[in-house]
């Protein structure tokens, strides 16, 4: 999992694409970071609503960031979806099923990025390996949460932390297996 | 001027105990308890509530000397804290309490952010402010100077989360740092936006 948060613990404002509280952080050490971490990417993970809106947004950007978003592999879970136009995509429609058989398959990292009820699903189905994250040094007050309510207790390893001149902080967590 | 400091340990999905007031999984090691009493070793006055007051009356009777084993005694840093701790003055906020078990300490019926931001900037100490319930009060009239959050690896799915809603506040990000045990501390500066 890979998302920037705020300290209030939103991934996004009170509307759906509310994500201005991400100027707070982006600079040139997290799009650095973002490309690093793209490079080890065989898969990305997505949501309807961060796909569509992912889809959109990458059609008509330039830069290296944006090269890979439109070259990489992309997953969309969704049972109502019936086409996927982004280039290289694959529809899914069960995602606690097909997830771990595509892990499988790849030998790169499998991201999901956004895509809030997804990932939801996948934290209580304890399909992550990894959470990354960057917390922005601002209170949202309100939005949609990241770690929303009756997750499982689940303790954690920290792997890595490493502060962004913007005041952004990455956190990488492992979850210690049971 | 001191600062008003909000210093809480939460689970990293943000929750400073469950939903029956446990946090077990929140007990500090040795390394972390010192880190704590080194931020807090200019707090003159500690403000909470009625839960964290009932959490905390234990303090005054923990000896602030004769370290042992943190297993059959007070360790080093409970020593230290005990210290701290018995040298502030303490203000619990109860609609409820009509007395103390603790020395040094005084009620109030309410808590008014513009009083205790005065008394903040006229004193040379620091004011700390615990308990997510009454520091929400504080954290919503913007009158904390310091945030600290320290981060355990852990996430505990719901229960008593440690910042209130609705407040739009930007930080500036002072101080990173991880612990041994995998606790992380985030400190964070109010803005000065005037």
């Amino acid at each position: 999992m890979w998302n920037v948060i705020s300290l209030d613990g939103y991934f996004q404002g009170k509307k759906a694409w509310d994500l201005d509280f991400h100027q707070t952080v982006w600079g040139k050490e997290l799009e650095d970071y973002s490309i690093e971490q793209l490079e080890t990417a065989d898969m990305l993970v997505f949501g309807r609503n961060t796909y569509e809106g992912m889809a959109t947004y990458w059609a008509t950007e330039e830069g290296k960031v944006s090269e890979y978003m439109n070259k990489v592999q992309k997953i969309v879970c969704s049972t109502t979806l019936k086409a996927a136009d982004w280039n290289n995509s694959l529809v899914v429609k069960d995602a606690l099923a097909e997830i771990p058989k595509l892990k499988q398959a790849g030998d790169g990292n499998m991201f999901v990025f956004g895509s809030g009820n997804l990932s939801a699903s996948l934290m209580k189905a304890g399909l992550f390996d990894e959470y990354r994250f960057c917390i922005a040094p601002v209170f949202l007050g309100n939005g949609k949460r990241l770690f929303g309510e009756d997750l499982p207790y689940q303790k954690l390893d920290l792997l890595k932390k490493r502060p962004l001149k913007t005041g952004g902080v990455i956190l990488i967590y492992a979850p210690v297996s049971k | 001027m001191g600062n008003l400091i909000y210093l809480i340990t939460t689970s990293l999905d943000g929750y400073a105990a469950d939903e029956n007031g446990n946090f077990d999984w929140a007990v500090p090691s040795e390394e972390v308890h010192a880190f704590v009493n080194d931020t807090l070793r200019n707090v003159g006055t500690i403000l909470m509530g009625r839960n964290l007051y009932e959490t905390m009356k234990v303090w005054d009777e923990i000896p602030t000397e004769g370290t042992s084993g943190p297993m059959d005694g007070p360790s080093k840093s409970m020593n230290e804290y005990a210290k701290i701790w018995q040298a502030a003055k303490k203000i619990v906020y109860s609609t409820s309490l009509n007395d103390l078990a603790i020395a040094n300490a005084i009620i109030e019926r309410s808590f008014d952010p513009n009083t205790i931001r005065k008394l903040v900037a006229e004193s040379d100490k620091d004011f700390d402010i615990g308990g997510p319930h009454l520091a929400a009060e504080a954290i919503k009239a913007n009158i904390i100077n310091e945030y600290h959050q320290i981060i355990v690896p852990i996430m505990i799915g719901s229960g008593n989360y440690w910042l209130p809603k609705d407040v739009n506040i930007k930080l500036e990000l002072t101080d990173v740092r991880k612990f041994e045990n995998g606790f992380v501390h985030l400190q964070y500066r109010q803005r000065q936006s005037f």
